[in-house]
């Protein structure tokens, strides 16, 4: 598929191309499966997010992607082209790396000229090349710089300039945002989706951050140990998650998950956390029609922080009374409050994963053996309630989000 | 009773030593107002190590100068004379001479093959890596003389007829040849000298280049791949320009190390045909000709010609520290 190009960066045609991979595998020679039976296809043009807690396969994926891993099982096809046993330069993408990788011997100019240059493209091309992304980059009063020289954003740059100054069939980027200060983070993080919407090059982004995963791609991947869990519009994995560890991965702060118990009282369902019972509300028993087959069951229920209601106006059954106040952050546009329940937390595979932090999970095991967890709520600001303090806090139970306890799959 | 003496020096040095510092501390703890502590105290610890390398160091290259412009006894000024002699000698000359060839190709030589190891040695699995670059690196424990003696069995010589004790002789008659006697050869017999010293600091170029290969970042290597080079574009666009640094510390280490060789030349040859060099030949003016002004003409001139790549070396050491 050909773009005619954007005017102000360069008369070429760009020729992107789909990346599609078919049941790929990634085992090591220790027996490690890395990446176990992924399908994803990434459209022409399109920004994908592959996004998972650490050590799941994310990058081993993106780097056989790259032709930088063996590819164990399956078929990668980039383009129509099963690309399997071609070398990274025969597959005409371009990497960004996480540390940036850029070469410390040579300016900014030759950093990224360097892929031109091996391909004896002409001279007066280089140049006309380097400088066009300069200028989209922001970089050409640099151009003769060390890289040794630049700030960390600006190294970014250059590693994005090397990218695109090839004008390859895709991008692939493995966290290129993980080493700027968090600040530059959100800068860059518009500035990338930017300049992928401008150049409409196909690109595979992988990340850990799942806010990254919320703001920038079309579509996110959603990985958990090797294996691909969801691949939607973020907005819908936010609003519809798969199974428990989706629900508990996207979204900060993160959404409350406790176990429940669901009863039917005539035509209406409840659900109890713990001393709390909830009236469900007809609309959440239409997203998740199989909670009806769990009449008097232990269910996982979800609930998002933004969903809770400071005070008790709203109408019985939709209020936990109670709760003591433990912790209470003032974030200025919002205030998060962190309330004991005696609500049983799900531990589980998928919850640790969704955690991704062993300490944090500890302590969430804990709380479990002692009979309940926190939740966390966030309200406008306001009055602040004390720490120690009880509260009611109100539910908007069309929100409410139903998963199997013991396998996590949600309950549509 | 020996023994004693022995232990009364070590007692007397190390305790003099003690003392010394601590006596000199206090004077400045007790004598010198506050202000002048801190100034004074480096001074006092780094005086008396600065007293003795001048001393020692310092005043005999400076009474050297002197001497190379004096006669063969050192009792009367002589003017440029041993100087005009340095450059018309042809005997001199053929020795500096071989100096250049030293120079030109022992460094150069000695970091290819050790590159060259390095490279090979990080491809292999890490066992059979650290039993490769052990074995190359073992010649490191030798000393010159020892060296020069084993390959002084190899480069040997018999008359035709008698059995070849020198390896290389032994293959070369298997082969059907007439014996040589390789260190008489003057078109070649430099060269067989100087493979001694290569297979001596081979070795040590490999160790630091192949710490220095093992620190350029895999992902530049990875993008270079990325980016289209093949593996030799890798080495020399990628590799080769991180460790630069590293490659002009090893070849001017190795290249001052040249400059003064003299062991290998004693043993092997003692400087017959053709094969003298200048550390070696300021030996045979000073002690077998008794020619102190010459001899000391020669020094001034290795002298010289060592001071440049000193302060490269410096200078690159300094960088290096400073990019840490």
């Amino acid at each position: 598929m050909g773009l005619a190009h954007p005017s102000g960066y360069a008369d070429r045609e760009i020729v992107v191309a789909k990346i599609e991979m078919d049941g790929v595998w990634k085992i090591f020679p220790d027996g490690t499966e890395a990446v176990k039976d992924v399908n994803l296809t990434v459209e022409d043009g399109e920004f994908v997010i592959l996004v998972g807690p650490s050590g799941c396969g994310k990058s081993t994926a993106l780097r056989m992607v790259a032709g930088l891993e063996d590819i164990s099982r399956g078929k990668l096809k980039i383009g129509d082209e099963v690309v399997n046993d071609l070398s990274p330069k025969e597959r005409d993408i371009a990497m960004v790396f996480q540390s940036y990788a850029l070469y410390p011997h040579m300016t900014v100019a030759d950093n990224m000229g360097f892929a031109l240059k091996l391909a004896k493209v002409d001279k007066s091309e280089i140049d006309k090349r380097v400088k066009d992304a300069a200028d989209i980059l922001d970089l050409t009063e640099y151009l003769d710089r060390k890289p040794k020289a630049l700030s960390g954003g600006q190294r970014q740059r250059v590693a994005m300039g090397r990218a695109i100054v090839r004008s390859p069939q895709a991008f692939l980027m493995d966290e290129p945002l993980s080493n700027l200060d968090a600040k530059l983070r959100v800068q860059m993080r518009a500035e990338i989706a930017g300049i992928q919407d401008r150049l409409g090059v196909t690109t595979l982004y992988v990340t850990h951050d799942q806010v990254e995963a919320m703001t920038m791609g079309d579509r996110v991947a959603v990985l958990k140990r090797g294996q691909l869990q969801q691949v939607d519009k973020p907005q819908v994995l936010y609003d519809n998650p798969d199974n428990l560890f989706v629900a508990g991965f996207i979204g900060s702060p993160a959404m409350n998950i406790a176990a429940a118990q669901i009863e039917r009282a005539g035509d209406d369902w409840t659900v109890t956390l713990g001393d709390s019972t909830l009236r469900i509300h007809p609309g959440a028993i239409e997203r998740y029609p199989r909670v009806r087959d769990y009449d008097g069951r232990r269910v996982a229920v979800g609930l998002r922080p933004e969903h809770f209601e400071q005070g008790a106006e709203l109408p019985e059954g939709q209020v936990m009374r109670g709760h003591e106040v433990a912790l209470v952050e003032m974030l200025g546009a919002e205030m998060l409050v962190h309330f004991q329940t005696n609500a049983a937390p799900i531990i589980s595979e998928d919850m640790r994963e969704a955690i991704d932090d062993d300490e944090a999970f500890a302590a969430m095991e804990r709380d479990a053996k002692k009979g309940g967890q926190r939740f966390t709520a966030r309200f406008d600001p306001g009055d602040p309630p004390k720490v120690g303090s009880t509260i009611d806090v109100g539910f908007r139970t069309e929100y409410l989000h139903f998963f199997d306890a013991d396998n996590g799959t949600a309950l549509r | 009773m020996k023994l004693l003496t022995a232990l009364f020096a070590i007692v007397v040095g190390v305790g003099g030593t003690v003392a010394l510092f601590y006596g000199l501390n206090y004077l400045v703890e007790h004598t010198l107002p506050q202000r002048m502590r801190d100034t004074a105290r480096p001074w006092v610890f780094i005086g008396p190590a600065i007293l003795i390398v001048g001393l020692y160091l310092l005043f005999p290259a400076l009474d050297t100068i002197r001497r190379s412009f004096m006669d063969a006894r050192s009792t009367s000024f002589v003017g440029s004379k041993n100087y005009e002699y340095l450059v018309t000698d042809p005997g001199t000359r053929e020795t500096i001479w071989n100096n250049v060839l030293w120079i030109l190709v022992v460094p150069a030589v000695s970091v290819a093959v050790g590159l060259a190891v390095a490279v090979l040695a990080d491809k292999l699995r890490p066992k059979w890596e650290n039993t490769a670059k052990s074995l190359i690196f073992l010649p490191m424990a030798i000393s010159f003389v020892g060296a020069s003696t084993i390959w002084g069995f190899i480069y040997a010589w018999r008359a035709q007829g008698q059995p070849q004790i020198g390896i290389l002789n032994a293959i070369w008659t298997q082969l059907g040849n007439e014996p040589v006697a390789w260190l008489d050869q003057q078109q070649y017999n430099d060269f067989l000298l100087m493979v001694i010293m290569i297979w001596l600091q081979a070795g040590f170029a490999m160790v630091l280049l192949s710490a220095a290969i093992k620190n350029v970042p895999d992902d530049t290597i990875e993008a270079a791949r990325i980016d289209g080079a093949t593996e030799v574009q890798i080495f020399w666009r990628v590799v080769v320009p991180q460790i630069r640094s590293t490659i002009v510390v090893v070849g001017t280490t190795i290249l001052i190390l040249v400059l003064k060789v003299f062991d290998i030349v004693l043993v092997m040859t003692g400087g017959r045909n053709g094969t003298d060099v200048v550390a070696h030949r300021f030996i045979t003016e000073m002690i077998n000709n008794r020619q102190l002004g010459r001899a000391s003409v020669l020094v001034v001139f290795l002298i010289v010609v060592t001071i440049p790549f000193m302060i490269s070396n410096i200078r690159r050491f300094r960088e290096q520290e400073s990019a840490r």
